[in-house]
């Protein structure tokens, strides 16, 4: 199709993207040559071939552009629907037998996706109920997220020990916020007091009425990126944002391990909603209060989630500023923008009066950006912390290719992604709000990739992937969408059916998206701990003197230790190939999983003995047949 | 045109009817007179503690929590019913449960914050500002609907109707559909319940206390162990009440790396109280004089092995004595 003017451009607007893609492409692929990080092998080969896919698709000569749209399957809907709940139900049954989310789970969870997705891309429209499919989607995404929750003792996670173990503990003892007043949550308390009230309300521990409210919600959630979904396109493509969504790998990491940045991904959704309607011509009051009002809850629960919140709506005002200058759909829809100067004065209120590091908020980010700049920056700087967090790719020497199994789902969801990105470009297509999605995948990539790529880690990329997902997933259905209209109806059936059976098994199967229990689990820490490890924790918190020196474990183990306030722990050490310290907690994970430990002045996994860590000449002081603590012969006089 | 299944075109009959503006009716805003009845309940039953099951806390609590607020807010600021031509920008049913959903986890915790600020964090006056708010929120609701015109009103019921419209087509795959709804929903609720009624892996700890600089048993550390020389043994497992154990202590001398000449030194056995508790103290009165020596407590279920050692006891401890 030749467009016939390209408003203020020299080419048309997907033309322009796709050149830039390719150019991205063929810049950054000698990379690989100086850095062996999947992402920068990938990477680039897979920005350049979806590139070069969606060209062929533009220049493809349709002859019917809705062959796809008109075939028919003649499948009934609710015979498939059927289907996938007995398949769902199978599914609580395997996690409740097998004990939590091992790899049949994982497998048997792949497969009611992919029966998921299928019903989404294939069904016809008679057949396809919106209802029901969603109803598959939330009932698979609290079947997964539960299993995970109610088969693991105690919490999911590091952060989650904090924020429940500690500051809703204080608050609830206290009855009072001001139990919190000298950290940072002091002005973004939603997360801690939503969870006390539904304790005190239950008459339950903390952990039940977490698991209760946002473990409930985090699912459910996914409702509103359907509603995203529905405001830009068809109900199909809608539901297909949504699926994909609620199996993505992060995701699916913070229904499990619930936190504030849990909370702040649903505010972040429901802002986004209300940005959408907004953007699409619902300018009544209504709107715009409901944009404002998550936009405070979001500042109001948690400071990185606010931040991406404000990301992504500069980009969207700045994306409705800059729409005239293509030749596209030009309608007028509400402005973005006065509600992100709103969002971001209400942000940088809260942070300059929020106690951080003995300042405030404020101070203490740009003084911490200052300090990342003349320190740390540097291109291929990759040395500061994982992009993908502790245990991550780069947190020892895994295989790269169980690291590309663990990446696959993202792959696959970023090549859909890149030619939605495009494609959402295309005159016909183009409206502010769609391209507000496109840019702002693209743009939370760089926070993600880019800015790791050059040592910049201030902004926690790892906590940014569930927030990007949002417009990922929307992106990826407009690719999808694009490539059954631009395709044959053979050749776009293989790609999808690829898709459909790929991305739900491959996202499941991910060490972010299961931290209590990650499938390579010598190569990726396992952040949730047994009966026995938590038994030891307590033992130690009720019979360790207030004035002993730290313990030595591993961690995360030892993250347990101080956010339950049992003991300070600092994590084992190898010097010169031995663990000297006066006191250990060995673990049979020690020699069996991925614990982290200091060799030398850099943190990595490896594994240890018993031996090495408890050594012959210490007293071994407890044990409950995997936990032992051991102490040096240092004050032992035998009288 | 992007759109919801709801979006029915309506019929000569509801057009005509469109313009009567009048009273609010029970049968049209039972959704709203829901929402208040349950924050309501939730308000004076959870603050009153009558000792409900926590299943029935947990039935009243989730909804009041995740839901109801945030329906009638939603149902304020959005009174028209999509699909309507006049009111095509309305939300749909799924965009008003998700939006719900993420206004009731606001205004829950907000009202929280502010009658900390006010008062203090306690779940009455937290309970009785959301029974406020809502019933406040529905109020507002009943007078934007009731200013539309009657089919333009947003109704609960309708909206459902609508969603479930084609379901008595072909009954027997409806039939499959709900059978299949109700097995799915019987398994994932027994797994629920096995997922939870567990008591977790039983698990036997066994610890060498002392006495600790403030008169407390504390593990020992190097402070503290070499102060006393009276050994508190411990042995916890809450899923064995009244279990019986028995602490076998050796000793054996070090040499060369390797531990000889080991002596059994005393023997005792402990029954574990209801709580899954039993300690005993081992006063260590040491008649051998070799030093450096190993002195070895070795837990036992019930009886001890003939020949007690590391590998057959079912727990180990060890101090050496330099």
């Amino acid at each position: 199709m030749v467009e016939s003017s390209y408003g203020r451009l020299p080419v048309a607007p997907d033309l322009a993207i796709v050149g830039l893609g390719l150019l991205i492409a063929v810049v950054l692929f000698p990379l690989r040559f100086l850095s062996g990080q999947l992402f920068i092998q990938v990477l680039p080969p897979l920005i350049g071939v979806a590139c070069l896919v969606y060209l062929a698709g533009r220049y493809r000569n349709v002859a019917d552009p809705i062959g796809f749209d008109r075939r028919r399957l003649g499948t009934d809907g609710r015979v498939a629907a059927g289907l996938t709940f007995l398949g769902i139900g199978t599914l609580a049954l395997v996690g409740a037998t097998q004990g939590g989310r091992t790899l049949p789970f994982l497998a048997v969870s792949g497969l009611v996706g992919s029966a998921i997705l299928a019903q989404i891309l294939f069904l016809d429209d008679e057949a396809l109920g919106v209802g029901l499919v969603l109803t598959q989607v939330l009932a698979l995404a609290i079947v997964v997220r539960f299993t995970a929750l109610l088969t693991t003792p105690g919490l999911v996670g590091v952060d989650s020990w904090t924020h429940l173990t500690e500051y809703a503990t204080a608050i609830r003892a206290e009855d009072s916020l001001s139990a919190i007043a000298g950290v940072k949550y002091r002005t973004a308390p939603l997360f801690h007091v939503l969870v006390v009230v539904v304790a005190d309300a239950l008459g339950a521990p903390l952990r039940t009425a977490t698991y209760l409210s946002l473990g409930l919600a985090l699912p459910l959630a996914t409702t509103l990126c359907y509603a995203i979904g529905n405001a830009l396109f068809e109900e199909r493509w809608a539901l297909l944002a949504a699926a994909i969504f609620a199996m993505s790998d992060h995701v699916v990491r913070w229904g499990v391990h619930i936190i504030p940045t849990s909370m702040g991904l649903v505010f972040f959704l429901g802002t986004l909603v209300a940005a959408t309607r907004l953007v699409n011509g619902d300018t009544r009051w209504s709107s715009y209060l409901l944009v404002g009002a998550f936009g405070v809850a979001t500042a109001l629960t948690h400071q990185i989630s606010a931040f991406i919140l404000l990301v992504v709506l500069g980009v969207g005002s700045a994306v409705q500023l800059l729409w005239p200058l293509l030749p596209t759909d030009t309608r007028r829809g509400g402005w973005l923008w006065p509600v992100f100067l709103l969002e971001t004065g209400v942000v940088l209120g809260l942070w300059s009066v929020t106690p951080y590091h003995d300042s405030n908020f404020v101070a203490e980010l740009v003084a911490t950006v200052e300090r990342t700049l003349t320190t740390s920056v540097g291109f291929l700087n990759l040395a500061g912390p994982d992009p993908t967090g502790p245990g991550g790719a780069a947190a020892g020497a895994t295989p790269i290719g169980i690291e590309f199994l663990d990446a696959l789902g993202f792959f696959a969801l970023l090549f859909v992604v890149v030619l939605g990105g495009v494609a959402v470009f295309r005159r016909h297509n183009a409206s502010p709000a769609t391209g507000t999605y496109a840019v702002a995948a693209g743009v939370l990539t760089v926070f993600t990739f880019g800015l790791p790529l050059f040592g910049f880690n201030t902004f926690l990329p790892g906590r940014w992937y569930a927030f990007m997902y949002v417009p990922m997933a929307i992106v990826a259905a407009f690719g999808c969408r694009f490539a059954i209209r631009q395709f044959s109806p053979r050749t776009a059936m293989t790609g999808l059916l690829v898709l459909a059976l790929v991305l739900p098994g491959a996202m499941a199967i991910n060490h972010k998206g299961t931290p209590e229990n990650p499938v390579f689990d010598e190569e990726y820490v396992t952040y949730s701990y047994d009966d026995a490890e938590l038994a030891a924790v307590e033992t130690v918190r009720e019979t360790r003197p207030d004035s002993a020196d730290p313990i030595y474990t591993d961690h995360p183990y030892r993250t347990v230790f101080e956010r339950t306030g049992a003991t300070p722990a600092n994590m084992l050490a190898i010097e010169d190939g031995e663990i000297v310290h006066d006191t250990v907690v060995y673990r049979q994970y020690q020699s069996q999983g991925a614990p982290v430990v200091m060799i030398g002045n850099t943190s990595g996994k490896r594994q240890v003995s018993m031996n090495e860590v408890c050594r012959r000449e210490m007293h071994r002081l407890y044990s409950d047949g995997e936990v032992v603590v051991c102490t040096g012969i240092d004050g032992i006089d035998g009288a | 045109m992007p759109g919801d299944s709801q979006s029915s075109p309506m019929s000569d009959k509801t057009v005509q009817s469109s313009s009567v503006v009048g009273m609010p009716s029970l049968a049209a805003n039972g959704d709203i007179a829901a929402a208040a009845a349950i924050a309501l309940l939730g308000a004076v039953v959870l603050s009153l503690r009558p000792g409900l099951p926590f299943a029935v806390r947990a039935a009243i609590v989730v909804p009041l929590v995740l839901f109801v607020p945030g329906y009638v807010i939603v149902g304020a600021l959005f009174p028209a019913e999509k699909g309507v031509q006049t009111a095509r920008m309305e939300p749909s049913l799924v965009e008003r449960f998700g939006l719900a959903l993420g206004l009731s986890i606001f205004v829950v915790p907000l009202i929280g914050v502010v009658v900390d600020a006010l008062l203090s964090l306690t779940l009455v006056p937290v309970l009785d500002t959301i029974a406020a708010v809502t019933i406040a929120a529905g109020l507002i609701a009943l007078v934007r609907r009731t200013r539309l015109p009657t089919a333009e009103q947003f109704h609960t019921t309708r909206a459902i109707r609508s969603a479930f419209s084609g379901a008595r087509e072909r009954p027997l795959t409806q039939l499959f559909l709900i059978g299949a709804v109700l097995l799915s929903v019987v398994a994932i609720g027994a797994s629920g319940v096995v997922a939870t009624t567990g008591d977790g892996d039983a698990v036997t700890e066994f610890y060498l206390t002392t006495e600790g600089p403030d008169g407390g048993q504390v593990m020992a550390t190097a402070e503290t162990i070499g102060n006393d020389s009276t050994q508190q043994l411990t042995v916890e497992n809450p899923a064995d009440p009244v279990g019986e154990y028995t602490i076998v202590a050796r000793t054996g001398v070090v040499a060369d790396g390797d531990v000889t000449d080991r002596r059994t030194v005393g023997q005792t056995t402990v029954t574990l109280d209801r709580n899954g508790t039993a300690t005993t103290t081992y006063d260590l009165e040491l008649d051998r004089g070799e030093r450096p020596i190993v002195l070895t407590y070795l837990l036992y279920e019930d009886e001890p092995a003939n020949t007690p050692t590391r590998e057959n006891a079912v727990r180990w401890l060890r101090v050496r004595i330099e």
